[in-house]
C-alpha cells in the first residue's frame, strides 16, 4: 500500500486539553478518504498538523514520508490545502488569485486552472468579495488544484454550501480524480455526503481514531440484527456489538460480525455507512482498527 | 513574492510614497525659495562690518522661521506612518481574516514569506525615510549658524530618522503578530512609537555621553553646544547659593558704587572678586555627529530585536 499520509502515537494538546491524542493511522494514496467526527473530534487538527500549520506535541505526522514541520518546503510542493473557511483575499479579483497560486507554487498549472473556473462560468476579473459562496468554494479548489498537488487535503469542504453547490463541488472533486489520480482526504461530519464520492474512512472521536478502512470493506463487516426482546446483549460467535437498541417487543443490535457465522434465530440485515459511523460516534470504546497500525502503534 | 507583496500593500504604500514626495517637494521649495537670502548671508556674515548680518539673519527668521516648529512635527510624525500603514497590516491582517492558513499552506514556506515580505517592505521604509534625511538635512544644513542650535535639528536629518522609520515598521509587524489584529496594532504603534521617541529625546539622549560642567565666562558657551539644565551659582567651594544673592552680587557687579562700569569689564572676574562662580552643564558642539550614530544604533537594534520577536511569534504559531 502506498501511503499519503501516515501518523503514529500523534497528539496535540492545547493549554492542558488533549485535542487528538496517540493517532495511529495511515491513508492510502490514490484514493478519497473520509474524515468523519463530531464537532470538536480533531480533525481539522490533524488536517493542519499535515500541512505544518500546528507542530505535534507528541508522536509525529509524516506526509509522503517528509515531515511538515522539518521538512515545510518539500511536503507544502505536493499538498493542496482549503481550510476550513476557504480564506481568500477578498479585494483580490479571481485572475489575482490564480496568479497568486503561480508566483508561489512551483508546479503551478496556470492552464488547467483557468479552464476549471471558464467552464464554471466563473470570470477571472470577478471580485473574490462579490463571488457566491459555490463560486468561492471552486476557486479556493482550483487555486489548491493549480499547484499540482499529490495530496488534496480539504477541511469541511461542503459547510455553508447549498445543495446545488455542494453537488457541483463534489462532482468536480470526482473529476479531478478521476483525470489526475491523486490522494484526497476531505473531513466532515456529514456522513451522507461522503458515501457517494469516498471509498475510505477514518473515524475520529474524542481526540482518538476509532475506525480506518475501506468503506466496502466496513459496509461489509457490520449487519444490524433483529430478534424478539432479548434482555442481555448475548450473541453467539465472535461477533462484536457496536450499539445494541431494545424496544419493548424487539432487540436491534448493531455489530462487526466476526469469523463465525451468526445464530439463526437473528434476522440478519445490512446497514448503511451512515448508520455504522453513528454506531461508533455513539459508542466510544468500540473501534475497527486495521491491525498494521495498532501493531506500529506500540 | 514581489508581485504579491505589491499587490497586497500597494494602496498604503502609494498614499505613503505620495506623502513622501508631498512632504520633500515641501522642504525643496523651502530651500529654493530661502536661497537668496541664505547666501546674502553667506557673503555678508563672515565680514561683520556693519549690522547687514543681523539684519539679514532677521530678515530670514521674519520669513522662514515660522516653518521651523511645524517641520519638526511633520518629521516628528511621519514615521508613525510606516508602522500603522506597512507594518502593522502586513502579519495582523492575515491572521485576522484567516488569509495565512491560505497563504502559508502555497508552496512557499511560512519562513521565507514572512522573510521575504520584510525584507522588501523594510527596504522600502528604509527608501523612504532617506528621501526625507536627504531633504532635511538638505534645509537643516541650509540655515546659517546663529540662526538656531544643531541640536533643534537633531532628528530630522540623518541616519537616525531612517531608523525612527525603521522601529516603527518594526513595531507595526511585531504588534500585529503579537495581538493579530490590524487596528489595535496601528494604536500600538502610534503610542509605542511616540512614547518610546519622547522618552529617549527628553530623558535618555542626554546622558549618551556624561555632560561636561564648566565655569560660564562672561561671554557664554558658544551657539552650538547643548546647554542641559540652568547656570547654576554656587561659591568657591561648589555649594549653590539663592538666586537672591546671586542676582544682588550680579547687581552690584554690573552698577559699581562708583558709577562707571569699565571698559574692559569682566563679569566672570567680577564674580571672582565676590566669591562666586557660575558653572553650566551641557553636551559639547563636537559630540553631536557621535550623538546621532548612538541615537540611530538604539533605534536599529530595537528593530532587530521588535522584528526576531516577531518571527519567533508567527514560528511559535505552528
Amino acid at each position: 500500500m502506498n501511503v499519503a499520509l501516515s501518523a503514529r502515537g500523534l497528539g496535540k494538546r492545547y493549554g492542558n486539553r488533549w485535542a487528538l491524542r496517540d493517532c495511529s493511522l495511515r491513508v492510502p494514496a490514490g484514493r478519497i478518504t473520509g474524515l468523519v467526527g463530531p464537532n470538536g473530534a480533531g480533525k481539522t487538527t490533524l488536517l493542519r498538523m499535515a500541512v505544518g500549520l500546528l507542530e505535534v506535541t507528541s508522536g509525529e505526522i509524516s506526509v509522503f514520508g517528509w515531515s511538515p514541520t522539518e521538512q515545510p518546503a518539500l511536503v507544502l510542493a505536493r499538498v493542496g490545502f482549503v481550510p476550513q473557511n476557504r480564506p481568500l483575499y477578498r479585494g483580490f479579483t479571481v485572475g489575482e488569485i490564480l496568479q497568486l497560486g503561480r508566483h508561489l507554487n512551483a508546479r503551478w498549472d496556470q492552464g488547467v486552472a483557468v479552464a476549471r473556473l471558464t467552464r464554471l462560468g466563473i470570470g477571472l476579473n470577478r471580485k473574490v468579495a462579490h463571488l457566491s459562496g459555490g463560486q468561492h468554494a471552486q476557486v479556493s479548489l482550483a487555486l489548491a488544484l493549480g499547484k499540482r498537488p499529490d495530496l488534496l487535503l480539504l477541511d469541511e469542504p461542503l459547510s455553508n454550501l447549498d445543495p446545488l453547490a455542494r453537488r457541483e463541488f463534489m462532482k468536480a472533486l470526482v473529476e479531478v480524480v478521476a483525470a489526475e489520480g491523486l490522494s484526497v482526504i476531505l473531513s466532515s461530519h456529514v456522513v451522507a455526503e461522503l458515501e457517494r464520492v469516498c471509498d475510505h474512512l477514518v473515524i475520529l472521536n474524542g481526540g482518538h481514531v476509532q475506525v480506518v478502512g475501506d468503506i466496502d470493506e466496513l459496509v461489509a463487516l457490520h449487519k444490524l440484527l433483529i430478534a424478539p426482546r432479548q434482555d442481555a446483549d448475548v450473541i453467539d460467535g465472535d461477533a462484536t456489538v457496536i450499539q445494541a437498541t431494545h424496544t419493548d417487543r424487539q432487540s436491534a443490535l448493531l455489530v462487526k460480525v466476526g469469523s463465525h457465522p451468526v445464530r439463526s434465530d437473528w434476522e440478519v440485515h445490512d446497514v448503511s455507512l451512515e448508520e455504522i459511523v453513528l454506531a461508533y460516534l455513539g459508542n466510544p470504546a468500540a473501534a475497527a482498527l486495521p491491525a498494521p497500525v495498532m501493531e506500529k502503534a506500540g | 513574492m514581489i508581485w504579491l507583496t505589491w499587490r497586497q500593500h500597494r494602496l498604503e504604500g502609494l498614499i505613503t510614497a505620495l506623502l513622501v514626495v508631498v512632504v520633500a517637494s515641501l522642504v525643496g521649495i523651502l530651500v529654493v525659495a530661502a536661497q537668496p537670502l541664505l547666501d546674502q548671508i553667506k557673503h555678508v556674515c563672515p565680514v561683520v562690518v556693519d549690522d547687514s548680518c543681523g539684519r539679514a539673519l532677521i530678515a530670514f527668521n521674519a520669513r522662514f522661521g515660522m516653518f521651523q516648529q511645524p517641520l519638526n512635527l511633520a518629521f516628528l510624525v511621519l514615521p508613525v506612518f510606516a508602522g500603522m500603514f506597512i507594518g502593522a497590516p502586513l502579519l495582523a491582517r492575515e491572521l485576522e481574516q484567516g488569509t495565512d492558513e491560505m497563504v502559508w499552506t502555497q508552496g512557499v514556506t511560512r519562513r521565507r514569506w514572512l522573510f521575504t515580505k520584510v525584507a522588501i517592505l523594510g527596504w522600502a521604509t528604509i527608501a523612504m525615510a532617506g528621501i526625507l534625511a536627504v531633504t532635511g538635512r538638505q534645509w537643516s544644513t541650509a540655515v546659517p549658524d546663529g540662526s538656531y542650535n544643531q541640536w533643534f535639528a537633531f532628528d530630522v536629518q540623518g541616519p537616525e530618522f531612517v531608523a525612527y522609520a525603521l522601529f516603527s515598521f518594526a513595531l507595526g509587524v511585531a504588534a500585529g503578530a503579537a495581538i493579530g489584529r490590524t487596528v489595535p496594532a496601528m494604536a500600538v504603534v502610534l503610542v509605542g512609537f511616540l512614547a518610546v521617541r519622547a522618552a529617549i529625546e527628553i530623558f535618555v539622549r542626554r546622558e549618551f555621553l556624561p555632560p561636561v560642567t564648566t565655569e560660564v565666562s562672561g561671554s557664554g558657551q558658544g551657539g552650538q553646544a547643548w546647554l542641559i539644565g540652568n547656570q547654576q551659582p554656587v561659591d568657591m567651594h561648589g555649594n549653590s547659593i539663592s538666586s537672591g544673592q546671586f542676582d544682588e552680587i550680579t547687581n552690584a557687579c554690573l552698577h559699581p558704587a562708583n558709577g562707571a562700569v569699565p571698559g574692559n569689564f569682566d563679569l566672570q572676574a567680577c564674580w571672582h572678586e565676590h566669591g562666586i562662580r557660575v558653572l553650566q552643564t551641557y553636551q559639547p558642539a563636537g559630540r553631536f555627529p557621535l550623538f546621532q550614530v548612538i541615537e540611530t544604533a538604539i533605534f536599529v537594534i530595537a528593530a532587530i530585536a521588535l522584528l526576531g520577536f516577531a518571527v519567533w511569534l508567527v514560528r511559535r504559531r505552528a
